[in-house]
């Protein structure tokens, strides 16, 4: 491995646009969702963490990281800004699970479909750019932690649950 | 930038009477189910900002018990409380009487019990707070999840508001004879129902 491998952890709301061979991390999301791109090509990737599907106006100065459409087009735009090419990017999605187990008088049904809209969302707008989704990893009902390595392109998931699986 | 809110030792006392009360209406209601003595305390109660929550509960990757109710009303957000995996084995030893250490699996019967548990204390917590401050409060039933705590913290946050910057923390102890499980109840008032509280309670 080469030694100047940095390891980059990507917090909640936040968009980290890198290079090989650095890897970037995601910890416990949950209904969150971990929005990956990479161009095979220069090697140049970006991971956002996003936490809802749109930018809401109310809420000015958020970070672009907090929703998936402002997350996508933050991370695309730095990509093309670092050299990576579009017609060379392809998605993995992960996240976006349904943590809590109800009670069927539960009133709150907010809660039990925040991860499926987050997808829903996601694959619209990287549709709507014209990016594939190569891989996701999706959905279900349990926490995912990864790890992105932009030398190869190559995403690790581990859950407590499910243990360890590549896409 | 808005201003930083703080609260100083009155605001900070009320809440902890709030707390206290809720936490002795709790105890009743477990101790008559489980019919034993039960006694709940609130040693420590703090005014924390929702980013520092991931500090306070541990490593994000920690597989830990977490029981949230949603609030809606004169108020909305909601109330969870947390119990790391080896606190939840103990909490449920507690509960069914047994000696500490026993219980090494979450069944889907003590599941029921935790949830039934976190959600009494919840609900106390908000009948009192609704009677001290005059507010009517609806909760849901309880939801429960036991997975990776920086993940199911991350939902609630999604699910309440993630615009809602603080939150009152409860630290809670339940009591049987020699025996203590610690938790932590986290009150999370969505965006404008902080300000809606602290007006109610004549300390804003």
């Amino acid at each position: 491995m080469n030694s100047m491998t940095r390891m980059i952890n990507v917090g909640l709301a936040e968009v980290i646009v890198s290079y090989s061979p650095d890897v970037l991390l995601c910890v416990a999301l949950g209904s969150c969702v971990a929005i990956i791109l990479y161009d095979f090509e220069s090697m140049i990737g970006g991971l956002a963490h996003i936490m809802l599907p749109y930018g809401n106006e109310m809420e000015i100065n958020h970070k672009p990281g907090k929703f998936a459409d402002t997350a996508v087009e933050f991370m695309l735009e730095e990509m093309l800004k670092k050299g990576a090419k579009k017609e060379y990017i392809k998605a993995k999605i992960v996240g976006g699970a349904h943590m809590f187990s109800e009670n069927s008088k539960s009133f709150n049904k907010i809660n039990s479909s925040i991860g499926a809209k987050n997808i829903y969302a996601v694959k619209q707008i990287l549709s709507r750019k014209h990016i594939p989704i190569e891989k996701e990893d999706t959905g279900k009902n349990y926490a995912r932690s990864l790890e992105f390595f932009l030398d190869s392109g190559k995403v690790i998931i581990k859950s407590i649950r499910k243990g360890t699986r590549e896409i | 930038m808005k201003k930083e809110m703080e609260l100083n030792e009155i605001q900070l006392d009320a809440l902890k009477e709030v707390a206290n009360i809720g936490a002795g209406h709790a105890a009743t209601a477990l101790s008559h189910l489980v019919d034993r003595k039960i006694l709940i305390t609130v040693p420590k109660l703090d005014f924390v900002r929702i980013e520092e929550i991931p500090t306070i509960t541990g490593n994000p990757e920690d597989l830990t018990a977490v029981i949230y109710t949603h609030i809606i009303g004169d108020i909305t957000g909601g109330i969870f409380f947390i119990l790391p995996r080896d606190s939840a084995l103990l909490m449920i030893d507690l509960l069914k009487g047994y000696n500490f250490g026993i219980t090494k699996i979450i069944s889907g019967l003590d599941e029921e019990m935790l949830k039934q548990a976190g959600g009494l204390l919840a609900k106390a917590y908000l009948s009192a707070l609704a009677r001290f401050a005059k507010l009517t409060l609806v909760s849901s039933s309880e939801s429960f999840a036991f997975d990776m705590v920086g993940a199911v913290i991350d939902s609630i946050i999604a699910d309440i508001d993630l615009r809602a910057q603080h939150a009152i923390l409860a630290e809670t102890e339940f009591v049987e004879a020699e025996n203590k499980v610690s938790g932590q109840l986290f009150f999370v008032p969505d965006f404008r129902s902080l300000e809606v509280i602290m007006d109610k309670l004549g300390v804003k």
